[in-house]
């Protein structure tokens, strides 16, 4: 054999041990999670004594989250499900900041819930979380998931801010009744997502700024429109998919620079009381607006 | 024995209702109040002597299995214990006419887990150990079945409980923990601190907790994935990237071992003169190896980064990028690959005597050499890992390991980058190729055909006819 072909082989063989070389160890934790102790759960509460905003941060590695609406008196409740082998749930509330944090380490929110894994790989090692928030106080929310499977009911909430990041998660954003009161700023960051929002006007944010990495995202805009929203748009390699009710007009500025776009909104209703602006790029993914908006009001 | 703790719970329980009831007995008509919450308190004692069975079920269990509890599974696979008889009310002492009824007191037990079972005890050091638990109080602060705060009463915290519930109808001043029973709120109740039960609830009746709810159940204890990052009291130490587990790191050493033996074995096979220079490099110039080892380390990522750099100024070049920083990742693995293997290979020749290595071919004594290195440095492994669960030794063996493989490596890679200079400079002519300090250089260029040429036969006039050889 040849002296450059011998050590490319050599180099080649070395990468692909090293590459599958974690992926050996994180079998072995998978099959230790297998004979390892039984379900774990985990309740955390707190009443509500006053109105005081919230500041609430989530990263949840992998499993299944549920963020929703918690019933009258309490301020969040939190319930988790784990195994033996995963990371225990961080739930942490600073009463002075009135932040709540949930989650690993390093958060910054006032609630903050962290479970994530110790691989970070997600489903081996995943929990389940339900979270509930109290719908009578302001919540600056900022929500990151690794691998999970979120539903986020954010309907009836008070929410001032989201920010919502995802990583290879599948996540069913929805606002059934609309927010109670006006959102300053809805960033939705998706990686390599499935995402779908639904009754975004009812989540009354005068600006939502959606960056789709190499996922799909369907945004419709379904719900009781209070007042004008502009749309930014950014389409890495993902596509976004934007629902408009069929009375709102729509006033769209994208550009597609390697990807696609289209549009199927050339004509506004004549008397349209609201208008949806759509700004953005379609780097390399693609970008498409319709009006077939499925739970519109 | 096992019924002890059965029996005390029961004899407590039987306390509280004698309480109850003297109070309910009281002539005293301004003692109104008081009556109520002693009729109350009789009502709970009662309920909680029902569930003193389930208390000697558990402990029993507990018994057996003290680090890791199933509460749910431990319900269904204890028997049912026969109940414990009832001690005789003692006969009421009359109350004097005109003396106002006593304020009204903690209706339940006040002793404390020295008069328990060891299994109660080891129960509070299980919830004690579970990541998910909050700071529990001492033992000392626990106390043995259920406990009813009375209306009215404020007692300071931590009220803590075992095999039995917190009735919380006055105030506690600090924080309440139940294990195997539940914190009950009522209207009126007040908790200024926290909140726990393990195996329980805490239901809010009416009353109000200050600071966080919170209750574990399921499987309560230390975590699989917790076991080392523990510290002295059983606390949760450390966060999730920092747990350990020694059997993890044992099967890791040992996958780790048999990866470079693979390696090795594959480089010895496709790569055997590359490996000899580095090795004969490393030999020559150990020194000069370990400081090219560490600034070619240091030097890679702003090296790495400036080529990026570079190329992402021109279109071409932003393209090609994303390749060249991947080759550069490739190259970088196979330098530190050919590196630790040509260490490991040294270290096996100083390993091996030099007799027995000599009965062997080259390539065998290569090989031996190689595998004894590759093992020596597993085995330092498979030792910090099997002694890795006492801290202070563990975490210095550890140490020592790390930084001699670390030492390894980096001279393994400056000996890669010292081979490689030394055939530059050969081929530049700034050394000759009979330097001592020189590679083979011909082990790096393409082979080519130096066994010569067939020579050419020499014309010979033709033979005359008739002639003979």
């Amino acid at each position: 054999m040849t002296r450059p072909l011998a050590i490319t082989a050599w180099m080649c063989a070395t990468l692909i041990a090293l590459i599958s070389h974690p992926a050996l160890a994180q079998n072995e934790g998978a099959d230790s999670s297998k004979d390892g102790g039984g379900e774990r759960v985990l309740d955390v509460m707190r009443q509500q004594h006053d109105s005081v905003p919230l500041n609430v941060h989530v990263g949840y590695g992998g499993g299944e989250l549920m963020v929703r609406p918690a019933p009258v008196g309490v301020l969040f409740a939190a319930h988790c499900v784990y195994g033996d082998e995963s990371d225990v749930p961080k739930i942490s509330f600073d009463p002075g900041a009135h932040r709540l944090n949930i989650g690993g380490e390093g958060g910054n929110g006032n609630v903050s819930i962290h479970m994530r894994t110790a691989s970070f790989s997600g489903s081996a090692n995943s929990g389940d979380m339900r979270l509930e928030l109290s719908p009578y106080v302001p919540l600056d929310l900022k929500l990151e998931f690794g691998a999970a499977e979120a539903t986020l009911q954010l309907g009836g909430l008070a929410i001032r801010q989201l920010e919502v990041a995802t990583g290879a998660s599948s996540t069913m954003l929805r606002f059934d009744s609309p927010n109670e009161m006006a959102m300053q700023n809805l960033s939705l960051h998706l990686g390599a997502a499935s995402f779908r929002a639904t009754g975004l006007a009812n989540a009354r944010a005068r600006e939502i700024e959606v960056n789709a990495g190499a996922g799909s995202a369907d945004l419709d805009f379904g719900g009781r429109w209070t007042d004008d929203i502009r749309l930014d748009l950014s389409a890495a390699v993902g596509a976004i998919h934007v629902h408009v009710p069929a009375d709102v007009a729509v006033i769209s500025d994208v550009k597609a620079v390697l990807g696609d776009v289209d549009s199927d909104v050339a004509h506004n209703p004549a008397n349209a009381a609201h208008h949806l602006a759509i700004y953005g790029k379609a780097t390399m993914g693609s970008i498409e607006v319709d009006r077939s908006v499925g739970g519109s009001d | 024995m096992r019924l002890a703790p059965g029996i005390v719970s029961a004899f407590f329980l039987c306390s509280a209702s004698y309480t109850g009831a003297a109070h309910a007995q009281s002539p005293d008509s301004s003692a109104a109040a008081s009556l109520a919450q002693a009729r109350s308190a009789l009502k709970i004692a009662k309920q909680r002597l029902a569930a003193s069975s389930a208390s000697v079920r558990k402990a029993r269990a507990l018994e057996r299995k003290p680090d890791s509890l199933d509460f749910d599974s431990l319900h269904m696979r204890a028997a049912v214990p026969a109940m414990p008889t009832m001690p005789p009310m003692p006969p009421m002492p009359p109350m004097p006419p005109g003396v106002p009824a006593p304020p009204a007191m903690p209706a339940g037990p006040q002793t404390h887990p020295q008069a328990g079972t060891s299994a109660q005890r080891d129960v509070i050091e299980t919830v004690r150990k579970d990541p998910a638990a909050p700071q529990l109080p001492s033992d000392d602060s626990f106390g043995i079945g259920s406990r009813t705060i009375a209306a009215g009463a404020t007692v300071r915290g931590p009220v803590a409980v075992v095999d039995g519930t917190i009735d919380v109808l006055g105030t506690i001043d600090g924080n309440a923990a139940a294990i195997n029973g539940d914190i009950v709120v009522h209207q009126g109740g007040h908790v200024r601190g926290d909140a726990f039960t393990a195996h329980g609830k805490v239901r809010l009746e009416g009353g109000t907790v200050d600071g966080e709810i919170r209750s574990l159940s399921g499987t309560v204890g230390v975590t699989a994935g917790h076991v080392a990052s523990h510290g002295p009291h059983g606390r949760y130490a450390t966060g999730g990237a920092g747990r350990y587990s020694a059997w993890r790191a044992f099967k890791l050493a040992i996958a780790w071992t048999a990866l470079c033996l693979i390696i090795g074995i594959g480089v010895l096979t496709f790569a055997e003169d590359p490996l000899g220079n580095v090795t004969q490099a490393l030999a020559d110039h150990f020194g000069r190896s370990l400081w090219y080892g560490l600034l070619g380390q240091l030097a890679f990522g702003p090296a790495l980064l400036a080529v990026v750099v570079a190329l992402a100024i021109t279109v071409i070049g932003i393209v090609v990028a994303p390749f060249a920083a991947l080759g550069a990742v490739v190259l970088a693995i196979g330098v530190i690959a050919l590196g630790f293997i040509a260490v490991a290979e040294t270290t096996g020749r100083a390993l091996v005597r030099s007799r027995t290595q000599a009965m062997l071919t080259p390539r065998g004594a290569q090989l031996r050499a190689l595998v004894t290195g590759v093992s020596a440095f597993g085995l330092m492994w498979v030792v910090a890992a099997c002694v890795s669960e006492n801290s202070g030794a563990g975490l210095a063996i550890r140490g020592i390991v790390a930084i001699i493989t670390i030492v390894a490596v980096t001279a393994g890679v400056g000996a890669v980058i010292v081979w490689r200079l030394e055939v530059r400079r050969i081929a530049r002519g700034l050394l000759p190729a009979s330097s001592p300090h020189s590679i083979d250089d011909t082990s790096w260029q393409t082979p080519t055909p130096v066994s010569g040429v067939a020579a050419a036969r020499r014309p010979t006039p033709p033979r005359p006819p008739g002639s003979v050889t």
